[in-house]
């Protein structure tokens, strides 16, 4: 499920008012209450403070290590996305075939939307596109911060994201489209670390899967688009 | 044959693309330059003359270098050991959660310390002292803590350790002891704040003792103490811990926490007022790089990091083109250097470190695929910078 737009802006809301535990009246300066009410500062704290909770429930900071998902596994990595969209630096996706449609929840669609107005760099590494659904997803995520490099020997399916404070990546069989997503048969191995060059073994195993996706561009068999 | 960044843009050996390791470099300063070492190193030269214990607070962007001067930091006392004597021990903040108490911290550093160490260090104080509970006890370390680090006198020390000490260990990380352990003589499990800054208490006390210096525990990335911001009995805990580690009265460690965020959102465990206070101009704000920054961060990387000799070699060889080469400018030509470093004074929020090597590198590639040994404002284009 996907937080709209303005339950995330609350949700914002929610975590500043979390954090410094004071109410959204006390947070505020008085000039941006101007003309308005006490009362519907109350209702945007509680609003607020909800939807920060409902957001740390779904990506609680206890969650790191190791999963296995086999069902939606790359909507769950786009919402993993989507919710770090503000802290998200980098995004590998390496998928020998991607597409998209219109259906909401869509992977592809709903990273696309997460990075739109933001610096999050992504490099896309696919095959050289022969069908048209193929060309149409590498066009939409290229009107984004997005590098693409054609590899026509491709099969691994890797996805990574890189945020400020914590890394995820996702190693597995599903290539990054609607099949992949919704109706094949999938499976794949998930890792999240809030640790940058720890030595325990998740982070490590992040950062060697990162270094694959960097050292995969320079390949013989790899061209840039 | 695939391409490799190091062959084509004759970096030296070990170096596989422009990412400065945090470790192998540790001695660089490729930036900040002046706040590492007239602030902060001189700082901590000011500690010592004082005998005073190393205290610092970093905070700034994420990858904006705090991690590096840390260990920079490390590498300069190792350096500088005979004038300046300090153990640091360097540990990186994992997971944390709201309920998260102050063991976070403590149960990483005696994982790194490791029971060994801890051990050797119990048998050479007890030497030094004679009775470890007792001299622990007169440098304010609470009853049952002291009582756990004398157990580990039980260890021979190289040897197997037995039970009780394994348990004795687990105990001071603040682990809940399993039944077996009743009516060994441990307390309660620690929980409470002082008792935990008095396992970081001992351990200072017992290495200086032995040592004759000081040991410096440094925690990186303290962000992650913003969870424990959300319930107030939880803070007031990590509140008190910190009070106690910085304040002046503790003579015995030194301390170093980094944090990822500006000053007004750093968490309160850590600037709550009276660690303000206690931390006085011990607080320091590294700062994203300006536009002249990045061009001296990008001229330090390319001599830290490139064989000049080599690239001379390939100009001589008209494999570079003498008419885009300039020193200067390596491994761009003057139109794409001025563009990268542009693209960072458009971009402030993201000048840091480490997105200008990620985006070097980006690039770098790039410019490889397309055969150019130079990075030029095309292959800027390409990475959408």
């Amino acid at each position: 499920m996907r937080i709209p737009e303005d339950l995330n802006a609350a949700a914002g809301w929610g975590c500043y008012k979390l954090r410094n535990a004071r109410s959204v009246r006390q947070a505020l300066p008085l000039t941006a209450l101007a003309g308005n009410t006490w009362k519907t500062a109350d209702r945007l704290e509680s609003r607020a403070v909800a939807a920060a909770e409902e957001m740390e429930k779904r990506c609680p900071a206890g969650m790191m290590g190791v999963r296995l998902i086999t069902e939606a596994v790359l909507s769950s990595f786009a919402e993993l996305v989507y919710h770090n969209q503000r802290r998200a630096y980098r995004l590998w996706l390496i998928t020998p075939w991607l597409n998209y449609d219109d259906t909401k929840g869509d992977a592809v669609r709903m990273i696309h939307e997460a990075l739109r107005d933001t610096q999050c760099s992504m490099t896309v590494i696919t095959r050289p596109p022969r069908d048209v659904y193929h060309q149409q997803a590498i066009d939409l995520l290229r009107t984004l911060k997005t590098t693409v490099y054609l590899c026509p020997n491709l099969h691994t399916k890797l996805y990574i994201l890189e945020c400020d404070g914590f890394r995820a990546a996702v190693l597995g069989s599903p290539n990054l489209t609607t099949r992949g997503d919704r109706r094949n048969r999938e499976i794949a191995v998930e890792f999240k670390t809030v640790l940058e060059g720890g030595d325990d073994g998740v982070s490590t195993i992040v950062s060697d899967l990162t270094d694959y996706a960097s050292a995969l561009r320079g390949e013989d068999d790899v061209g840039l688009m | 044959m695939a391409i490799q960044l190091q062959d084509w843009f004759c970096l030296r050996q070990g170096r596989d693309n422009f990412k400065p390791h945090n470790l192998k470099d540790s001695s660089l300063i490729l930036c900040h330059g002046q706040l590492v070492s007239d602030d902060i190193i001189s700082g901590i030269e000011k500690r010592f003359a004082s005998k005073e214990p190393v205290k610092l607070l970093l905070y700034g962007a994420w990858g904006v270098g705090k991690t590096h001067t840390i260990n920079h930091i490390g590498w300069w006392l190792d350096q500088h050991k005979d004038d300046y004597p300090a153990r640091a021990v360097m540990i990186e903040i994992g997971d944390i959660t709201k309920s998260s108490r102050f063991d976070a911290i403590v149960r990483p550093f005696l994982d790194k310390l490791g029971l060994n160490f801890l051990v050797h260090l119990v048998h050479a104080y007890m030497q030094a002292v004679t009775d470890v509970v007792q001299r622990l006890r007169s440098a304010d370390v609470s009853p049952h803590v002291a009582e756990a680090f004398n157990k580990l006198l039980m260890a021979p020390p190289g040897q197997t350790p037995p039970q009780i000490v394994q348990l004795a260990y687990d105990y001071l990380k603040g682990q809940k002891l399993p039944a077996a352990a009743a009516g060994m003589g441990f307390g309660p499990v620690l929980t409470e704040s002082v008792d935990l800054f008095s396992v970081l208490l001992s351990i200072g006390e017992m290495h200086r003792a032995v040592h004759g210096y000081q040991i410096i525990f440094v925690a990186d990335e303290a962000a992650k103490l913003e969870a424990v911001d959300t319930d107030d009995a939880t803070r007031a805990h990590w509140v008190n811990a910190n009070k106690l580690i910085f304040d002046d009265k503790n003579k015995t460690f030194g301390f170093i926490y980094t944090i990822s965020g500006k000053r007004k959102n750093l968490p309160l465990a850590l600037f709550e007022s009276q660690l303000q206070n206690r931390l006085g101009d011990n607080a320091f704000e590294m700062k994203n790089l300006q536009p002249a920054d990045v061009g001296a961060f990008l001229d330090r990387l390319r001599d830290a990091f490139v064989d000049r000799s080599r690239v001379q070699q390939l100009v001589d060889a008209g494999t570079i083109n003498a008419s885009d080469y300039s020193w200067d400018q390596y491994p761009f030509t003057e139109n794409g250097r001025r563009e990268f470093v542009d693209f960072y004074s458009r971009d402030q929020q993201n000048a840091t470190p480490r997105d200008i090597t990620n985006k070097l590198n980006d690039v770098a590639f790039i410019a490889a695929k397309c055969n150019k040994r130079l990075i030029d404002d095309d292959c800027l284009k390409r990475a959408r910078m």
